[in-house]
């Protein structure tokens, strides 16, 4: 009898506990539309391309939008061939104890926290950028975007090696059967396999990389501004992320100014849930 | 072509894995242009032995050949031999259809595309020609285009025949083809082995003692790392010699 009672109890429960965090799971959402999602509906394109900031006047969010996008394409552009240059020789050169090796180091890194890379990005990289390239400092949309690769690096190297590994050992014995050597056997079998696992993996990197605040905070300069002109990465700038965590605390959690970073957020929160998803799905979804 | 394309023969070879030994100091002629069966117990190494023809077995980390294997002419395991053209003089089919996620057409077409670039033009034309030696063509024709894996295990098993031989291998290496098959589909399969044999070298490795009598013209029984007997398929599956044969197949009674 008391073994059934159990059973009932854990049942209900263990569904509770679900339930919370089911409810908290949509709260935020509901709470983020509830405070954002009005300020977008009234103020749409003024709001989305303005390109001025200040605050109880104006809400441009355009320089925003346009550092958020200009750090994370830069990043991948820096990381993505390395990540892919490193996934290939790990997964294909070396043998089964190096490879959990480098992979277990990998891991680590994508567990670094911002804060810690933040840092090395204050006292080291934006140092250096700044001496390289002759600035009058180093706090630049470039400084955040070679920072960002570097966060990214591990997360796309590592889903990236485990597609590239996942690729059927009976694909690679007919392929091998058939007189191709390593190297057509990694372009034309291994390669077109792994492709969705690696397109998730830079989703994924993506949605990191957008969601990133303290540390490109700590490098980009915090100016709210499209540069002038805009290809210029050497100018300071200002992503989504970045403007949430500086201005967060200054509004005491209402008012328009609040609203406005609210906004932000509806639109960060998005993106970043949309990139997730979908690069999830390719991941598991290929796996299959 | 020199007219040794179609022999193997091994002489003095001996096969291991690190330092266990798969096979001992094993001599054999396989006959040309006929079917040879290699038949023995899980584990003795048939495979192994099946692999070394064409140097599969390169890719296994330990691996290691002594003595001589010559096929189609050369010491295979010299050093200035061209792995990459053995493997395509000497096709391989494996126990599972191994067929890529594409269509049929760029199934059959997935050596040759890579490695003879050059004759792209032909590649429709020799792709008539391996799917009807694998009497494919017929259910396939109107199809080319639709996904490799839509076929039937049967199908697929004899797309990836196909594929082997577009590149007109004159050996083929069947390591149980049929044994992930229904029993027609391995009938259909032991047909091609009979029709391929006219022009083809071909070993096939077997647990399935009827298909040995029905498709092979010579058998070797491998047991304890060495040929404990071979012959006429006939003479050694029905009146073997050694007691190692005879225990084992008196076991599939
Ligand atoms: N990659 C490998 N590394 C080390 N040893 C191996 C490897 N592959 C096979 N072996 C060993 O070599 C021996 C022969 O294996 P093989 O697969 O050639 O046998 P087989 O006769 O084909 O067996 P089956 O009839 O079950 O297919 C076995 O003892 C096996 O454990
Ligand atoms: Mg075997």
């Amino acid at each position: 009898m008391s073994r059934f009672a159990d059973i009932d109890f854990f049942h209900w429960a263990t569904f509770a506990m679900a339930l919370l965090s089911m409810t908290l799971g949509v709260g935020i959402v509901a709470y983020l539309f509830w405070e954002g999602g009005p300020f977008i509906w009234n103020h749409g394109a003024q709001f989305l391309m303005g390109l001025d900031w200040f605050p109880d006047e104006e809400y441009g969010a355009a320089p925003m939008i346009f550092g958020s996008a200009a750090v994370t394409f830069l990043a991948l552009v820096f990381s993505t061939p390395l990540a892919l240059a490193s996934a290939i020789y790990t997964s294909e050169f070396l043998d089964p104890r190096q490879r959990l090796t480098v992979k277990g180091i990998m891991e680590i890194l994508a567990g670094v926290p911002g804060i810690v890379y933040g840092l090395l990005g204050v006292s080291l990289l934006s140092v250096w950028i700044r001496d390289v390239f002759n600035l009058v400092d180093g706090y630049t949309l470039l400084s955040a975007s070679f920072l960002l690769a570097i966060m990214i690096l591990p997360t796309i190297m590592t889903l990236s090696e485990d597609a590239i590994h996942s690729t059927p050992a009976e694909y690679r014995q007919a392929a091998s059967g058939l007189g191709l050597s390593k190297m057509e056997i990694l372009f034309s079998v291994a390669l077109p396999h792994a492709t969705p696992g690696i397109a998730g993996a830079i989703l994924l990197a993506i949605g990191r990389a957008m969601g990133e605040t303290i540390a490109v905070m700590l490098v980009i300069g915090g100016l709210d501004r499209v540069p002038e002109p805009w290809y210029d990465v050497f100018s300071s700038g200002q992503s989504i992320a970045s403007k949430l965590g500086r201005e967060a605390a200054e509004t005491l959690g209402f008012g328009e100014h609040w609203s406005a970073l609210m906004a932000l957020a509806l639109i960060l929160f998005f993106l970043v849930m949309f990139l997730t998803a979908f690069g999830n799905w390719l991941i598991k979804g290929f796996r299959k | 072509m020199n007219e040794n394309q179609f022999d193997i023969r091994i002489e003095n070879t001996s096969l291991y894995y690190g330092s266990a030994s798969v096979f001992k100091q094993i001599t054999h002629y396989f006959a040309s242009k006929a079917v040879t069966s290699v038949i023995g117990p899980s584990g003795t190494g048939k495979s192994t032995l099946l692999r070394t023809f064409n140097r599969m077995n390169d890719r296994i980390e330990g691996f290691r050949a002594t003595g001589d294997v010559w096929v189609g002419g050369q010491n295979i395991y010299e050093e200035d031999i061209d792995v990459y053209a053995l493997r395509q003089s000497v096709g391989i089919v494996f126990q599972k259809p191994c067929v890529f996620p594409k269509s049929i057409y760029e199934n059959v077409i997935f050596g040759i595309k890579r490695l003879q670039p050059e004759r792209k033009k032909e590649f429709a034309d020799l792709t008539e020609q391996a799917l009807r030696k694998v009497s494919l063509w017929t259910e396939v024709k109107d199809r080319l285009n639709e996904p490799g894996l839509s076929l039937s295990q049967g199908q697929q098993q004899r797309l990836a025949l196909a594929r082997t031989l577009i590149s007109k291998p004159d050996i083929l290496l069947m390591d149980e083809p049929t044994s992930s098959l229904d029993p027609r589909s391995a009938r259909a399969i032991e047909d091609l082995i009979l029709s391929l044999k006219e022009n083809h070298t071909i070993v096939l490795v077997t647990h399935n003692i009827g298909q040995a009598k029905r498709v092979s013209d010579e058998t070797i029984f491998v047991c304890n790392g060495e040929i404990c007997e071979s012959g006429p398929a006939e003479k050694l599956l029905e009146n073997p010699c050694c007691q190692e044969t005879r225990d084992y197949l008196n076991q599939g009674r």
